[in-house]
C-alpha cells in the first residue's frame, strides 16, 4: 500500500473531530474525499501532511511511518483553499521555491519550472507578477508549484471553490490529465459531488469524523453501504426499513385506473421530475424531456425495482 | 416634519462648520504663526544658524541614525522569536511589551541612572565601578531600549497579518525554519522595516527628554531647543532647530505614507482559518534571537523593577528597606497635579476622539472633500515633532491678539488636538467596519442626520470609539513634548513634574510618579476593557443574526 492510515483519531479540546479513519491508497490512485462542511475532512489532510498533531493512529508512506515528522520532512506537498501563492516572488519563483529545497542546480531547476509552465500552458507568464494573475492563473500556479517538486504524495483542500463553474470543469479536466501525465498519487478534498465522480478514482465518503464508505463513484450511487450515503449522494426514494429506489428508475405510465397521481411538476430542462401521490407515500420520479409529458393531475402507475443498501 | 428637519440641518451645519474652524484654528493656525513669524523676526537667519550649528545636527543625525539600525534590529529579532512561540506564551509577552505604552517616555532613562550613574544600584553599590553612563552611547542605548517595544508590536502585529497558509505552503514545500524566516518572513516583513525604521529615526530626531537627561555634553538639536526655550527664552532660535528637525521629518512622511500603503494592500488572495504553526525550534535563527529577547526582557524587568523598588524602598545604611517615605515625599511636588492630569486626559481623550469620528463621519460617510481636508491638516501633528506643535502654540496665542497662553484652557486644547492625527485613523477604522447601507437605511425610514449620529453612527462603532478615547487618554498621561512650554508654574501635568525632579536628580520622587501614570494608565484600560466585555456580551446575540 502506498499510503496506509490506520485508526487515526483527532481531538481537539474534548471535541472528537476524526475517528479511528483506516484507509489506504494506492500507487498513483486519486483518492477524492467527499462529505457535508465540517466533518473533518481538512483535518483529515492536515494530520497527512504534518500541520496537526495526531491525537492516536499511525500514518505510513511507503511503509515508512510518519506520523510525527515534521511538515517539511515529508514527501508530501498540499494546495491550499487559499491559493497561497508567495506575493513577493514571480510566477517562475514560485514554481521553482521548493526545488530550492531539493539538489538541484539554478539552472535545472529554471528548465524545469518552464517545462512545467508549458504543462499548465501559461508560458507566456513567466515573469508576471502573482497580483496580475486571474484567480484561475493563480490556482494553476499554485498546483505546479507542488507538482513541480514531485511529491510522493499530493494533497489538494477543494482547491477549486473559489473558481467560478466554467473554470472549475475545466480545471478538473486539466488535473486529471496532470495527474495522470506525471503519475502522482493524490488525495483531494471536496464537498461537491460532481467534482468527486469526475475526478476520482475511488471515493471515501466522510461524514462527522467516521468513514462511511470507500468505493469508486458508480459502486457508491449503485450500491450505498448505509442511508447518510444514500442520502448523501444522489436522490432516492425510501422505502421500509433497507429498501429505497432512485427517481430515475421509476417507469411511468398513463393509466385512469392507477392508484398514483402527479401532484407536482418541475421542469429541469433534460429532465423533469414530478412529485407523485400514492395511498402509502409520495415518490420523486426523474424522467428524459422526451416524448410527451404528464401534467399535474394525471393519474399514473409506477413500476419499480425495490434495491437494498447493506445497513442502516 | 418640516421643523424636525430644520433642527436637524442645523445642527448638522453648526457641526461642520465648528469642526473645519477648530481645526485650522488650533492645528493650521499655530503651524503657520511659527513659520511666518519666526522668519520675519529679529535674529539669526537660517542660513546662518545651519552653519554655525552644524555639529549639532550632526549629533543629531548620527543618534538618530544609530537609533534607527539598532532599534530596528531589535524589533525584527523579537518579531522572528515570536515566529517561534506558541500563542500561549505570545499572549503575555506581547502584554509585556504593553506596559512600555502606559509609561512616560523617558522612564528608561530614569532607570538607567538609577542603576547605572553616579550612585547607581548596580555600578556603584554592587560592582563597585565608576563608569560614566553620560554620553552619545547613553542616549542611544536609551532610545533603542524604548522604542523598541512600539515596533515590535508593529512587526509583531504584522505577523499576524501574513496569511498563514503561505508559510505552511513554504514548510509543504520543504521550507526549513531557517528557510522560512529568510525567504518569507523576511521579504513579507519589509514594508513594516521601513515604517519601523522611519518612525524610530523621527522620534529620535525629535527625542528631547533623553539627551537632557543622559546626554551630559553631548548636545543635540532637539536638546538645544529644549534649553533655548527654558533657560535661555529664544524662541526664535527654537523655532529655527525645530524647522530642522521637521525636514528630514517630512521627507520620513512621505516615504512612510507610500510603504505604510503597501503595507495594508500586500495582503493577497484569499484567506483561510487555518493558524500557522509556530515554526519547530531548529537553526540559526531560535537560538540568537531567543537569546537577544531574553536579554531584552531582561533589560526591561530590570527597568521596571528597578523604577518600582526606587518608588518604595528608602536606603539605610546601604540596605533597601520597604517605605513609604518617598511616596510621602512626592506629595509636595504633585499637591493637585495628579487630578489635574487625569481630568486633562479624560477631556482630551473624549472631545479628541468625538473631534475625530466626526470628522471621519463627513470625511468617509458624507465623502467631503473639505472634510478630507481637514483630516490631512489633522494628522500634521503626527508627523512633526511635539515640541514643534507646541512652540507654535506660543508664537500663535501669546502674540498681541491674543494672551491665552496663561490660561490652562491652551494646554487642554493643545493636547486635544494634539489626539486628532491618530484618533482619525482609528475612527477610519472603525468606520470602515459600518455596513454604509445602514446610513441610507436611516434616512429611507424618514430619519435625519440627528438620527444617523443617535442610531447608526455612534453605536455602531462605540468600540472603536472607547479604544480611540482610551489612547488619547494613555497619550495624554504620558505626553510632554507639546505642552512643556505652555505650562506655567502652578499648572504642571505629572510628566512634566517628572521631568523637573530627573533633571533635579531626585530620582525617588520621579519612580514614584512614574508609578502613579503607569498606574492610572492601566486603570483606565482595566475600565475601559471591562466596560466592553459587558457591553460585548449584551451585542453578541444580536449581531450575530
Ligand atoms: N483548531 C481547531 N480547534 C478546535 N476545533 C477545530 C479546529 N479545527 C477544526 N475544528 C473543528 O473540527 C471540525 C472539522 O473541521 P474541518 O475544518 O476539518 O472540516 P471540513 O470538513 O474541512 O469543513 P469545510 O468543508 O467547511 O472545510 C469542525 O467542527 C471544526 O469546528
Ligand atoms: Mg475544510
Amino acid at each position: 500500500m502506498f499510503l496506509e492510515v490506520k485508526d487515526l483519531t483527532k481531538v481537539y479540546q474534548q471535541k472528537n473531530v476524526l475517528h479511528q479513519l483506516s484507509f489506504g491508497v494506492e500507487t498513483g490512485e486519486m483518492l477524492v474525499v467527499l462529505g457535508p462542511s465540517g466533518c473533518g475532512k481538512s483535518t483529515l489532510l492536515s494530520c497527512l501532511n504534518g500541520f496537526t498533531q495526531v491525537t492516536s493512529g499511525t500514518v505510513r508512506l511507503l511503509g515508512q511511518e510518519i506520523t510525527k515528522a515534521m511538515p517539511e520532512d515529508r514527501d508530501i506537498t498540499t494546495v491550499f483553499q487559499s491559493y497561497s501563492l508567495f506575493p513577493h516572488m514571480n510566477v517562475l519563483q514560485n514554481l521553482m521555491y521548493g526545488l530550492k529545497f531539493q539538489k538541484i542546480g539554478k539552472k535545472a531547476a529554471k528548465a524545469k519550472a518552464i517545462k512545467m509552465l508549458q504543462l499548465l500552458q501559461m508560458t507566456e507568464y513567466q515573469t508576471a507578477r502573482i497580483q496580475d494573475l486571474s484567480g484561475g492563473q493563480q490556482q494553476r500556479i499554485a498546483l505546479g508549484r507542488s507538482l513541480i517538486v514531485a511529491p510522493k504524495l499530493l494533497l489538494l483542500d477543494e482547491p477549486f471553490s473559489n473558481l467560478d463553474e466554467k473554470l472549475r470543469l475545466s480545471m478538473r479536466l486539466e488535473l486529471r490529465r496532470l495527474q495522470k501525465e506525471l503519475g502522482i498519487t493524490m488525495v483531494f478534498v471536496t464537498h461537491d459531488q460532481q467534482e468527486a465522480f469526475a475526478i476520482a478514482d475511488r471515493i471515501l465518503v466522510m461524514d462527522a469524523g467516521k468513514i462511511q464508505q470507500i468505493a469508486t463513484g458508480a459502486e457508491l450511487y449503485n450500491q450505498p453501504k448505509n442511508k447518510f450515503v444514500l442520502t448523501f449522494i444522489g436522490e432516492a426514494n425510501q422505502l421500509a426499513n433497507t429498501a429505497y429506489v432512485r427517481p430515475e428508475c421509476i417507469d411511468l405510465r398513463l393509466d385512469t385506473n392507477g392508484q398514483g397521481q402527479i401532484i407536482q411538476k418541475i421542469f429541469q430542462g433534460a429532465t423533469i421530475n414530478y412529485q407523485v401521490k400514492l395511498p402509502t407515500q409520495t415518490f420523486w420520479i426523474t424522467r428524459l424531456n422526451r416524448g410527451a409529458a404528464f401534467e399535474v393531475g394525471d393519474l399514473v402507475t409506477l413500476t419499480y425495482q425495490v434495491q437494498q443498501m447493506e445497513g442502516k | 416634519m418640516k421643523r424636525k428637519h430644520f433642527g436637524s440641518i442645523l445642527a448638522d451645519k453648526t457641526v461642520y462648520i465648528l469642526l473645519s474652524v477648530s481645526i485650522l484654528g488650533f492645528i493650521l493656525y499655530p503651524y503657520l504663526s511659527i513659520f511666518i513669524q519666526s522668519f520675519q523676526e529679529q535674529g539669526i537667519a537660517f542660513s546662518a544658524f545651519i552653519r554655525q550649528d552644524a555639529v549639532l545636527l550632526q549629533h543629531s543625525l548620527f543618534i538618530a541614525i544609530l537609533t534607527m539600525v539598532l532599534t530596528v534590529f531589535m524589533s525584527l529579532t523579537l518579531a522572528i522569536f515570536f515566529v517561534f512561540l506558541k500563542s500561549k506564551w505570545q499572549k503575555p509577552l506581547r502584554l509585556f511589551l504593553l506596559v512600555t505604552m502606559v509609561s512616560p517616555p523617558f522612564v528608561t532613562s530614569l532607570a538607567y541612572i538609577t542603576l547605572f550613574g553616579r550612585r547607581g544600584m548596580i555600578t556603584h553599590d554592587l560592582l563597585n565601578l565608576t563608569f560614566n553612563p553620560y554620553g552619545a552611547h547613553g542616549i542611544i542605548l536609551m532610545e533603542t531600549l524604548s522604542f523598541t517595544s512600539l515596533n515590535a508590536l508593529v512587526l509583531i502585529g504584522m505577523l499576524h497579518q501574513l496569511e498563514p497558509a503561505v508559510i505552511n505552503s513554504a514548510r509543504s514545500l520543504g521550507a526549513k525554519s531557517d528557510a522560512v524566516i529568510r525567504d518569507m518572513i523576511l521579504p513579507l516583513l519589509r514594508p513594516g522595516v521601513i515604517v519601523v525604521a522611519l518612525i524610530s529615526f523621527i522620534r529620535s530626531l525629535a527625542d528631547f527628554q533623553t539627551p537632557t537627561i543622559i546626554g551630559g555634553s553631548y548636545r543635540v538639536l532637539a536638546s538645544e531647543g529644549y534649553f533655548a526655550v527654558i533657560s535661555a527664552g529664544d524662541l526664535h532660535r527654537a523655532a529655527l532647530i525645530n524647522f530642522t528637525l521637521c525636514i528630514p521629518a517630512l521627507l520620513g512622511f512621505f516615504l512612510y505614507i507610500h510603504y505604510e500603503h503597501t503595507m495594508t494592500t500586500q495582503h493577497h488572495g484569499l484567506s483561510s482559518d487555518t493558524n500557522a504553526l509556530p515554526l519547530p525550534k531548529k537553526g540559526w535563527f531560535f537560538p540568537v534571537t531567543c537569546c537577544l529577547a531574553v536579554i531584552f526582557y531582561g533589560a526591561l524587568l530590570l527597568q521596571y523593577g528597578s523604577i518600582l523598588i526606587n518608588a518604595v524602598t528608602v536606603k539605610n545604611m546601604g540596605q533597601l528597606t520597604f517605605s513609604w517615605q518617598p511616596l510621602l515625599d512626592s506629595r509636595m511636588y504633585l499637591d493637585g497635579t495628579i487630578l489635574r492630569t487625569v481630568s486633562y486626559a479624560l477631556v482630551a481623550g473624549f472631545v479628541g476622539s468625538l473631534i475625530s469620528f466626526l470628522i471621519i463621519y463627513y470625511s468617509q460617510i458624507r465623502q467631503s472633500r473639505w472634510m478630507n481636508l481637514i483630516e490631512l491638516i489633522g494628522t500634521f501633528p503626527y508627523i512633526l515633532p511635539g515640541t514643534f506643535f507646541g512652540l507654535g502654540y506660543l508664537y500663535a496665542f501669546s502674540g498681541q491678539y491674543f494672551h491665552l497662553t496663561n490660561l490652562s484652557i491652551i494646554v487642554i486644547i493643545n493636547v486635544t488636538f494634539k489626539q486628532v492625527a491618530f484618533a482619525t485613523k482609528a475612527a477610519k477604522a472603525a468606520v470602515a467596519q459600518v455596513e454604509p447601507t445602514y446610513f441610507k437605511t436611516v434616512h429611507d425610514l424618514g430619519g435625519t442626520v440627528l438620527n444617523e449620529w443617535h442610531d447608526v453612527f455612534f453605536p455602531m462603532t462605540r468600540q472603536g470609539f472607547a479604544l480611540t478615547f482610551l489612547n488619547g487618554f494613555i497619550s495624554t498621561m504620558t505626553t510632554i513634548g507639546s505642552i512643556i512650554f505652555l505650562i506655567r508654574p502652578g499648572q504642571k501635568v505629572m510628566t512634566i513634574v517628572m521631568f523637573d525632579v530627573v533633571q533635579r536628580g531626585e530620582y525617588q520622587i520621579a519612580s514614584v510618579i512614574a508609578c502613579l501614570i503607569i498606574l492610572i494608565c492601566l486603570i483606565m484600560a482595566g475600565l475601559v476593557f471591562g466596560i466592553l466585555g459587558l457591553k460585548q456580551r449584551r451585542w453578541l446575540h444580536v449581531s450575530r443574526s
